[in-house]
């Protein structure tokens, strides 16, 4: 196999230079290609990171050696300086901080995974920053108190910035920006695991779905005449992702894309509130949602081949490469591989030449609401609200494909047309309690949610063949298109649902000390899917839901509560195959506090579903056990504690389709009966059940202690470790996410060095370690360093 | 404080695939009113009534001329756990062929036709589903959803 085949979804340099969002992302990939391996080593300053390392262990077994059998949680808790004493200025109160520092990472084993999991790069950073007004005589000029905290500048993957502020009687203000660089290249996730049998045998090394994406949210709410009969509200959000991620395209075989996102809503709220009566307030909003969708799919040539001509020109083979299934076709006869000395051997092969689709979405939401909120009466408490929304999308196809697709003898096909659907959804929410004595209250709640969503596609596909079929890739396309008039995609349907569910609680407190409520919820599911119009073809629903509700809740004394709740649901029908015919739901939850210094608490989640249908027999359960605990004896020493056993399974029946290579036997295949579906689905002839399993451990622990006056560390570890099971279906699938540990050992050191100044050092491990075999792709194995040091001004 | 009485929330949150809770970018009340809505588990809705998902995945929302039926009738976390999960992408199951199969059997019990199977060898390239069915979420112009 020559090197420039391998598969690893790079984009080539001159790709690279077409699109500007491949800098910071081909930056990575060099980074990992440099090597001529998968596994790289961000290296940062090692010698550095090691000295900064044996200060901040010496520091601790210095100051309390026994600190080191401890363990930490997952996000370290940062060590709090005094408070500070503030300025007065202005006649405001002002305290404010900032912590800036430098952070450095050393990753071994798989950047991508990490970059998945932590993301966390060596840079210099705004860590924090916080600055509080406060009018001291609540007259100050602009505003009596601001709030404005932000983190994670310079570089982070999240960073946020939030802002409060208030004039009394005038206005409130909140607005927040947040942006999340999200990176995710979990390799296995749509991977078509290439087979080695392959020949040429090229295996996809990363992700055929990787994102590389940020999105960026602002959030501005600003509340007028917040105290008075008449108030008034305006809202504004942005919301726009943009970056590269990879899909696919199925036409013949599987094209890799380049999907490079770029999706924006705007969204718009204006409101009023009367207060028409006391403790009584109607509302009415207005919201313009409006969604501008821009992202575009480009063909990711990989595998690429030349093809037999002069000038010779290439085809992108796509994804999959198991010419054994002929996938994207055999190796021909007298041929020792599909791909000879970089020329392609079968020209008969699918494959592509080019392939582009833009999507230009407008989607417009507007939504109208009028509201209510009483307690004029002391005895009824209302609240409720009804929504009307009508939504229009619309976008047009344009789509072109060039190469062969071999089993229509395409050489290239257009795609054009228009696709509209609207959305017009009707929401009435209501809430009342009813007070019957001082400790008897009777609570409902209603709501009803009915949509209809009409849909029409108007498409045509223009297919150019060649004048004598079977066409080959050296096969001129025709100029006119097959049949002549394209083949036309008209859709006419309608997706409409209402749903009705009412709650009835009656809730009695038995004393201070212990309660309880029963209840009963009635939902109603009309769903009615008209698949075309123009047939009449329909999918009609009608499913009832009927819940039993249990909730006890005691404090027997003022150090220990209880808190227990329970719901037993039938469903007559069900929609889809794995929702349950029966669900039951417990909750229970425990605190005590038997010293001023110690919290312990514990909870129990468990959810059970089943379907006891003979075709479907599915059962399933979600159990959840939780331990924590939080003590600080002294004032010097704390600790939190937390174990988490988290159990996960569901079995049913499936039909499937499943023809292992020659010589290899998969116990789950072999062992599924033959035929059983064959009366329903003949081409998925093999029944089994379908028992997957997921149980999860997690710990952590964490000690604080303050060494010196001046001094304050944390030391900690949490694990995550999975231990699951899946069929396997296919002798290349590893368990990967299902069997694995996750470990991030933590230590922080902070210094008071000087009056308003601190001195701060961070040191996170993060090690993932799966327990299967790899998988025909890359190893996700890593671990990594990051160690920050950062100074903090605080007044 | 919300985690001082939901450990297992906590948890959740702590598991390598999650929402950004811990890093301060999303916070509970973003998803839930403690103060109590007309849904279950206190979860906000959109004015519309789409799901609260729909405000950051905003190219999830649609509407769109071929709606992938259970994201609409039984809503995102038919597939996915929304806190957090071992699994990548936050999905209840994996491999993902796993998840699709579940549902994607053909079942005489089912009021409305149900979804009949891939006549697809698992053992081959096709144990990828969502490799060709790309655009899963719902599609304008494939009622497979490939595009």
């Amino acid at each position: 196999m020559e090197p420039s085949t391998i598969l690893a979804l790079g984009l080539r340099s001159s790709l690279l230079e077409r699109w500007s969002w491949r800098q910071n992302f081909s930056a990575r990939r060099r980074g990992s290609q440099a090597k001529g391996s998968w596994a790289v080593s961000c290296r940062p300053d090692k010698r550095r990171m090691a000295t900064a390392l044996a200060v901040l262990l010496c520091a601790m077994i210095a100051s309390s050696p026994e600190a080191l059998l401890a363990q930490a949680p997952t996000t370290p808790i940062p060590a709090q300086p005094a408070e500070p004493d503030g300025v007065m200025a202005g006649g405001y109160q002002i305290h404010s901080s900032i912590e800036f520092g430098y952070r450095s990472n050393d990753v071994i084993g798989s950047d991508d995974m990490y970059n998945t999991l932590v993301n966390l790069r060596t840079g210099p950073r705004i860590l924090d920053q916080t600055l509080t007004m406060r009018s001291v005589d609540h007259q100050g000029l602009l505003f009596d108190n601001l709030y404005l905290n932000s983190v994670g500048w310079g570089g982070d993957p999240n960073n946020y910035m939030r802002l409060r502020a208030d004039r009394n009687k005038w206005y409130n203000l909140q607005g927040s920006f947040r942006r999340d660089q999200s990176f995710f290249n979990y390799d296995l996730l749509a991977n078509p695991l290439n087979p080695s049998t392959s020949t040429p045998s090229i295996p996809v090394l990363s992700s055929p779905h990787l994102f590389d994406t940020t999105r960026r949210m602002t959030d501005v709410d600003l509340t007028l005449l917040p105290q008075s009969v008449v108030s008034f509200r305006l809202g504004y959000s942005h919301n726009n992702m943009t970056g590269p991620s990879y899909s696919s395209i199925h036409d013949g075989t599987d094209a890799s894309l380049l999907q490079n996102w770029n999706t924006t809503m705007n969204s718009y709220r204006m409101g009023v509130d009367f207060r028409i009566a006391p403790r009584t307030v109607v509302s009415y909003d207005q919201f313009l949602d409006y969604y501008k969708g821009d992202t575009d799919y480009q063909l990711n040539a990989i595998n690429e081949a030349l093809l037999p001509t002069t000038p010779a020109s290439s085809v992108s083979l796509g994804l999959p490469m198991d010419t054994v299934n002929k996938a994207p076709c055999a190796v021909p006869t007298g041929q020792s591989s599909l791909i000879v000395s970089g020329t392609l051997t079968n020209v008969t092969c699918n494959a592509y030449s080019s392939y582009r689709r833009n999507q230009r979405i407008r989607t417009s939401i507007p939504t109208e609401r009028i509201s209510l909120r009483s307690n004029y009466f002391k005895m009824l408490e209302l609240l409720g609200s009804f929504s009307y929304s009508s939504a229009t999308s619309s976008t047009p196809l344009d789509e072109s494909f060039g190469g062969l697709i071999t089993r229509t003898n395409t050489l290239a096909f257009t795609g054009t047309g228009t696709a509209a659907a609207n959305r017009i959804s009707d929401v009435v929410d209501f809430e009342a309690t009813l007070h019957l004595t001082q400790h008897l209250r009777l609570i409902d709640k209603f709501y009803f949610w009915a949509y209809r969503i009409p849909q029409n596609g108007n498409f045509n596909e223009f297919d150019y063949s060649c004048a004598a079929p079977p066409c080959t890739l050296l096969s001129t396309a025709l100029t006119t298109p097959t049949p002549p008039e394209g083949t036309p995609t008209v859709t006419l349907s309608s997706f409409n649902q209402t749903w009705t569910r009412n709650q009835t609680e009656l809730a009695w407190d038995f004393s201070k000390k212990a309660g309880a409520r029963i209840g009963y919820r009635y939902g109603d599911r009309n769903f009615n899917n008209f698949i075309d119009l123009l047939t009449g073809d329909r999918d009609h629903f009608v499913g009832l839901e009927k819940t039993a509700l249990l909730g006890l809740w005691a404090r027997p004394t003022h150090t220990l509560r209880l808190n227990f709740d329970w719901e037993r649901t039938n469903f007559n029908a069900v929609f889809i195959r794995m929702s349950p015919r029966k669900e039951s739901r417990y909750r229970f939850q425990a605190s005590y506090k038997p010293r001023s210094w110690a919290t312990l608490a514990g909870s129990i989640n468990i959810l059970q579903r089943s379907n006891a249908d003979a075709e479907t027999r599915f059962v399933g359960h979600n159990q959840n056990y939780g331990l924590t605990a939080s003590l600080a004896p002294r004032e010097r020493f704390g600790m939190d504690l937390a174990y988490n056993f988290n159990s996960v399974i569901q079995n049913a029946l499936i039909c499937f389709n499943d023809t292992p290579p020659t010589g290899v036997i998969l116990p789950f295949v072999a062992n599924a009966i033959n035929n059983d579906c064959a009366g329903n689905d003949t081409s998925n002839n093999l029944m089994a059940n379908s028992y997957y399993s997921n149980h999860t451990n997690f710990g952590m622990a964490t000690v604080r202690f303050k060494p010196a006056k001046r001094v304050m560390a944390n030391v900690g570890y949490s694990i995550t470790s999975v231990e699951g099971n899946v069929p396997q279906f296919n002798i290349l699938q590893p368990l990967g996410s299902l069997q694995y540990k996750y470990q991030q050992p933590v230590a922080n050191l902070s210094v008071d060095i000087a009056r308003r100044w601190a001195f701060n050092m961070g040191w996170n491990y993060y090690q993932y370690a799966e327990g299967s075999f790899v998988g025909p792709t890359a190893p996700r194995y890593f671990h990594a360093n990051s160690l920050t040091e950062s100074l903090r001004y605080s007044f | 404080m919300c985690y001082g009485c939901h450990t297992s929330t906590k948890a959740d949150f702590a598991k390598p695939y999650h929402h950004r809770v811990n890093e301060g970018l999303v916070q509970c009340n973003d998803c839930h009113n403690p103060h109590g809505t007309g849904t279950v588990r206190q979860l906000r809705a959109m004015p519309s009534g789409d799901a609260i998902c729909y405000k950051c995945h905003v190219d999830k929302q649609g509407p769109f001329v071929y709606e992938h039926v259970p994201v609409k009738t039984e809503g995102c976390n038919s597939c996915h756990s929304p806190h957090g999960s071992t699994n990548p992408r936050l999905l209840h199951v994996t491999p993902v062929n796993m998840l699709c199969l579940q549902c994607h059997t053909f079942s005489t019990q089912l009021t409305a036709s149900g979804p009949s199977g891939p006549a697809h060898n698992q053992s081959a390239k096709y144990q990828a589903c969502t490799m060709c069915h790309a655009q899963i979420h719902g599609s304008n112009f494939s009622a497979v959803f490939f595009k």
